[in-house]
């Protein structure tokens, strides 16, 4: 079984700026639209929900070791655990890993957004 | 161009260290530019220069010192007066 891990830490106040100088051209560019609609539900919680999004992204990319561009990994909220959903280029990085079986939790706290990601395959 | 960068930079990169000190192929990430950065620089590049980075574009390479993100867009400005 091949195991592979990532993790990254996002600055809030990052994606404030971001949504304060390029708002819909920054969401549009990173977020898939299920992400940005549920930002967007998160009222107050926006730039929050954004930063962990994009820390899940990047996580990805450091357990695939190779970058993909940031819609090609979407975060998923299932009921109350977060999942993620691999398309295009990060679907056919996986498939070259050979990782198939992919985990994510978000945490955060004093400014900052977390995300880990571990993913699994056969050998 | 060179100086715009370092403009973009100075605004939008949250480096910890002074912009000037930086040389063409110093490692922006080494110098603190963190990946949600490495995206405000971009967008930032993208108005102040008029272009658009292409999905493939939107890699750590690109942004990874002023040379490379030099190179990217004089790619970019060929391509669009071709």
């Amino acid at each position: 079984m091949r195991t592979r891990v990532g993790i990254d830490l996002v600055a809030i106040e990052d994606v404030h700026a971001a949504l304060d100088d390029h708002a819909g051209r920054y969401v549009a560019r990173v977020f898939t639209q299920g992400e940005a609609e549920r930002a967007h539900d998160a009222g107050a919680g926006r730039a929050t929900e954004l930063a962990g999004c994009f820390a899940a992204k990047e996580a990805v990319v450091k357990a695939l070791g190779e970058e993909v561009p940031p819609r090609s990994v979407e975060l998923t909220r299932e009921g109350r655990h977060p999942g993620l959903r691999l398309s295009g280029p990060a679907a056919e990085s996986a498939a070259r890993a050979g990782l198939d079986e992919w985990s994510v939790t978000i945490g955060g706290a004093d400014g900052y957004a977390c995300a880990v990601v571990i993913a699994r395959g056969a050998s | 161009m060179t100086e715009e960068i370092r403009n973009v930079l100075r605004d939008h990169a949250r480096l910890p260290g002074d912009v000037d000190s930086l040389r063409d192929h110093d490692d922006l990430y080494q110098a603190g530019m963190t990946s949600h950065a490495s995206v405000n620089v971009m967008l930032a590049l993208e108005d102040a220069f008029d272009v658009e980075f292409p999905d493939a574009m939107l890699k750590r390479s690109s942004f990874e010192s002023i040379a490379a993100i030099r190179d990217v867009l004089g790619e970019l400005r060929s391509e669009a007066a071709a």
